[in-house]
């Protein structure tokens, strides 16, 4: 009897350490947030260290598949609206609207910042297409009332982070922040999520703020439109509806 | 004075403990005084230039640069490309550093994955040595490049620091110095040069102030032949540069290079005060009257050495209305110490003389060389005043002709001799580059407007044409070249976006794969664009001649364009210079007139002793004209010590005559005696100062060795006319006035 209640208290702890274990909590974050494709409408406002600040506007089509295919298109400010970038695969095409044709681009330059904000490519792609289960190792390091804190570390060393903290609300599992670590291991920038709200039943931050600590520049996103799972029609993703500018 | 002396003698030992204890309260201040070149300390700070110039700090980042260039045979070699490469990593990490720009990270633009792409122009340092000249050929027939980040013939390359406006970039410049070891690699710039004369100023003042020390204590020991002699003034002037140096420390000013001299000139000028009351008490004491002596010494020439002193303080004082801020603190503060020294001689030395007992001089002054000099000079000087006006007044007019060629001189470079290695590194830069001084014209407007951008482009080509910069660098080279990288690299496409919209998406590119690269060109909201250009020749009248033909140049486009960079301020601090002293020299000439005419109660006095100086300052002048020595920060200050010092010479010549003549003396006589009993005091007094002065002849730096030479030259030319002019003025007047009875003018001494 004493033997069985021994064995059901291990179960216990099992069970319950199984239900929040730091891998486990990652992999529902990483449904929560992943689509196989999706339209967003967003705007990105760019504040440099000095305070200044420029807004612009894109729209963007994913989907994921054998190949993934992105499309980009500026809608705001004016004189830059229409410009787009194509890519299916490693193939890119940009379209500039006042030069009048795409041009292929050859290579792909995965480390830089994404649109010139403070995020990026990877940070964009972790926090939809590829979720962060595939990159990293999570540990959970505090459950707390509203939130887990994990402790993320990258699977492989291409990564350009040492590690990542990140609080996860319990109850929508969405990153509520997360800190990025350098490989020196001081903070580097920080991303805090906020404006929740329910998209076709799924839960979604509604604004992204991205902060460079060591630039002193901060992104700011909000999502003016959110499509799960939309239907994106394949010529979305040609040279000739990128041509077609808006 | 008769109360002052009163006072004295009955409680020397309070003054004693007081001064002491109060040289020993400044001795601690002086301790927190630290040293500054920046430039930018030399204006107030709402000056509307230096207000232009941290506005484009403020828009477009540093306009500040440190540059370091390297030399060697072959600038593509793997060796020097690693080196440079070293350097650019190195430099970069130096916390004050913004950027580096060098041959190993200048960016390229290619079009490439987000669009286009700013990549390195050097992607990885060449294998092999066809892979060197390639690089070679690519880069040097690139203007972009060549003339900026490699010398045109490969030999030299430039790395251009930028330096982040919120450090202190003369900091910034010392740890760049130290991080570059090298031999063949060279740093210069307005910060290096700045932090080389801070560290140089320091040594230069320990090593000038022992010397003048020396000088000054063997003159005074030639004086006096004994020890208190030399003793008393020196402690004069050691506790007035403790309480000045204590003074600046407790109120928190710092050492710049204008004021780094005042210790000398306070050691120099402090000490005459106690001479003078020195040698009186020595001719009172040897008179047999020892215990009264201190209180006849007062009496007698206490109020000469008032009148000297306030003189002196008023010449410093007067640079108080100076625009340029440090001239105003070296005013004030050398005034301050002047008064210190002023204030101890009449007070601690009579002290002192009352305590101890000093022994004085025998009674066997009147022979020997000077006073037989003496004498034939009084004699010369009363017999045909005429003659020795006439010539005196051609010499001082000779000279004062050259006053019109007076150039000046704000450029810290010629703080440094030829053949230092700063001065060196800044001439290397200047020929096989552009220059290490920028020119910073800030256009306002819509700047991607095919109309605005093509008035910029004229603007550059127009400034170019004029062979006075380097090629200038705007947004519309950036945008020609993303032109043509977009266009499959065709040189035919190297021109101005046909529209608004498509120089927008290619900015939006650029600031997509960098979204710094742009901020040095242009501001956030596209309202205004920089234009920047190396500057060739930074002396005063190369500055002049740039900013004459850029105002020309501005005014014939639309639109406003303001004009700022290092240069600028330079050319602001010339023009400032000149102002002030203009004014300062009036001011301290009024100044000299009223304090005169109040001590000596004599309008003529006054009016002949301001007259003298006014003529001595005017040839200090014309002599640096015809000299083509310059006006800079340093040699500026000679006028207002020209005037305060100066005067004193005239002002004890006229005491001694008003002395004989209440003495009952004819004017004439007075004259011979005035010049008899004060001319070796006058002499001793000018060849203390000169000697000091000329102390400045062992300067590392240039416009030192002129601004010892020129005080030089003023005192002795103020102490000569005092002796000559002044006497044969006075003479000559009282000989036009009708008089009662016939004098023997051949009075002796």
């Amino acid at each position: 009897m004493k033997r069985l209640f021994v064995f059901g208290l291990l179960l216990l702890l099992a069970s319950s350490n199984a239900g929040a274990s730091g891998d486990g909590i990652l992999a529902r974050l990483d449904e929560t947030m992943q689509s196989s494709s999706r339209e967003v409408v967003q705007q990105m406002t760019l504040i440099n260290a000095k305070g200044q600040e420029r807004t612009r506007q894109i729209q963007m089509w994913s989907s994921r598949g054998e190949t993934d295919r992105m499309l980009v298109r500026f809608l705001a400010p004016a004189d830059v609206a229409g410009t787009g970038l194509l890519s299916v695969g490693d193939d890119m095409w940009l379209y500039l609207p006042a030069l009048g044709r795409v041009r292929r681009i050859a290579g792909h330059a995965k480390k830089g910042s994404f649109m010139g904000t403070d995020l990026s490519y990877e940070d964009m792609e972790e926090l939809g297409r590829t979720g962060f289960a595939a990159g990293y190792r999570s540990e959970l390091i505090r459950t707390e009332k509203e939130s887990y804190l994990l402790r993320l570390t990258p699977r492989g060393q291409d990564r350009g982070y040492r590690h990542l903290e990140m609080q996860v609300c319990r109850e929508r599992f969405l990153p509520l922040r997360i800190e990025y670590y350098a490989p020196d291991g001081s903070l580097a920038k920080v991303l805090t999520t906020m404006a929740f709200t329910e998209v076709q039943g799924r839960p979604t931050a509604g604004k992204l703020v991205m902060e460079d600590v060591v630039k002193g520049s901060k992104t700011i996103l909000e999502q003016l439109k959110v499509d799960f799972e939309p239907d994106i029609d394949d010529d979305i993703f040609s040279t000739r509806y990128l041509e077609r500018g808006r | 004075m008769l109360a002052l002396s009163r006072f004295i003698t009955r409680r020397p030992l309070a003054i004693l403990i007081t001064v002491l204890s109060l040289t020993i309260l400044f001795a601690l201040g002086a301790r927190k005084v630290t040293m500054t070149t920046d430039i930018r300390d030399f204006f107030p700070r709402d000056h509307p230039e230096v207000k232009a110039y941290d506005a484009i700090a403020d828009a477009f980042g540093g306009t500040e640069y440190i540059m370091v260039a390297t030399e060697g045979e072959d600038v593509f070699q793997q060796e020097s490309l690693a080196l440079i490469q070293s350097l650019t990593e190195r430099l970069a990490a130096i916390p004050g550093v913004d950027r580096v720009r060098s041959l190993t990270n200048v960016e390229e633009v290619k079009g490439t994955a987000w669009g286009i792409e700013l990549s390195l122009l050097l992607d990885a340092l060449p294998q092999d040595e066809e892979e060197a000249a390639r690089l070679r050929r690519r880069v040097l027939e690139d203007d972009f490049y060549a003339g900026s980040v490699v010398s045109r013939d490969g030999r030299l390359s430039l790395l251009a620091l930028e330096l982040d406006p919120q450090e202190n970039a003369v900091e910034v410049a010392a740890k760049v110095l130290e991080a570059i070891d090298e031999d063949g690699v060279y740093a210069t710039g307005t910060p290096v040069l700045n932090s080389l004369l801070a560290k140089s100023m320091k040594e230069d003042l320990i090593r000038l102030i022992p010397l003048v020390v020396l000088l000054i204590a063997l003159v005074l020991y030639l004086y006096f032949h004994n020890l208190w002699g030399v003793l008393l003034p020196f402690l004069t002037v050691i506790i007035s540069t403790i309480w000045t140096l204590g003074a600046m420390g407790l109120s928190g000013r710092q050492m710049t290079p204008l004021n780094s001299v005042m210790p000398v000139i306070l050691i120099t000028l402090g000490n005459a005060y106690g001479i003078h009351i020195l040698s009186r008490f020595d001719d009172e004491a040897s008179r047999g009257q020892r215990d009264r002596a201190v209180e006849q010494t007062l009496l007698a020439v206490g109020r000469a050495v008032l009148m000297a002193g306030t003189t002196t303080i008023a010449g410093f004082l007067s640079n108080c209305t100076s625009s340029i801020v440090q001239m105003r603190e070296f005013g004030f503060f050398t005034a301050f110490g002047i008064a210190v020294a002023l204030g101890i001689s009449l007070i601690f030395i009579p002290a002192v003389l009352s305590c101890v007992q000093v022994p004085s001089k025998e009674a066997s002054r009147e022979s020997g060389a000077l006073p037989n000099i003496l004498r034939r000079v009084a004699r010369l000087t009363a017999a045909s005043p005429g003659k020795v006006i006439i010539v005196t007044l051609l010499a001082a007019g000779i000279l004062a002709l050259g006053a019109p060629r007076l150039t000046t001189n704000s450029n810290l470079f010629s703080f440094f001799d030829y053949d230092t290695e700063p001065r060196m590194a800044y001439e290397l830069v200047k020929k096989s580059f552009s220059g290490s001084e920028s020119l910073e014209l800030v256009v306002e407007g819509d700047i991607l407007e095919p109309k605005v951008l093509r008035s910029i482009e004229s603007l550059q080509d127009e400034l170019e044409a004029t062979g006075l910069t380097g090629k200038p660098i705007s947004i519309v080279d950036v945008l020609k070249r993303v032109n043509m990288a977009l266009n499959d690299g065709d040189p035919a496409y190297k021109a101005i976006p046909a529209s608004r919209e498509l120089a927008a998406q290619y900015l939006l590119l650029l600031e997509m794969s960098d979204p710094d690269f742009l901020t040095r060109f242009i501001t956030v909201d596209y309202s205004q664009a920089r234009i920047q250009a190396m500057v060739k020749d930074t002396s005063p009248a190369g500055l002049a001649n740039l900013f004459a033909q850029v105002d020309a140049l501005t005014a014939d486009h639309r639109g406003k364009i303001a004009t700022t960079g290092m240069v600028k301020l330079l050319d602001a601090l010339a023009a400032m210079i000149i102002r002030g002293q203009i004014t300062s020299l009036i001011l301290g000439l009024i100044a000299v007139f009223l304090l005169v005419r109040w001590l000596t109660d004599s309008w003529e006095g006054s009016l002949l002793s301001t007259l003298l100086i006014a003529l001595s300052t005017a040839a200090t002048f014309g002599f640096m004209g015809w000299m083509g020595i310059a006006l800079d920060m340093v040699t500026v200050l000679i006028s207002s010590i020209g005037i305060g010092v100066g005067v004193d010479y005239s002002v004890h010549l006229y005491s001694g005559y008003q002395e004989a003549r209440t003495k009952g003396k004819e004017p004439a006589d007075a004259v011979t005696a005035a010049i008899c009993q004060r001319g070796k005091a006058i002499i001793g007094n000018a060849a203390a100062v000169i000697g000091g002065f000329l102390i400045f002849l062992f300067s590392s730096f240039p416009p030192l060795r002129y601004f010892g030479s020129l005080v030089s030259f003023t005192m002795f030319f103020a102490a000569s006319l005092s002796l000559t002019l002044l006497p044969a003025l006075i003479a000559a007047g009282h000989r036009m006035r009708p008089r009662t009875e016939e004098t023997d003018q051949q009075t002796n001494c």
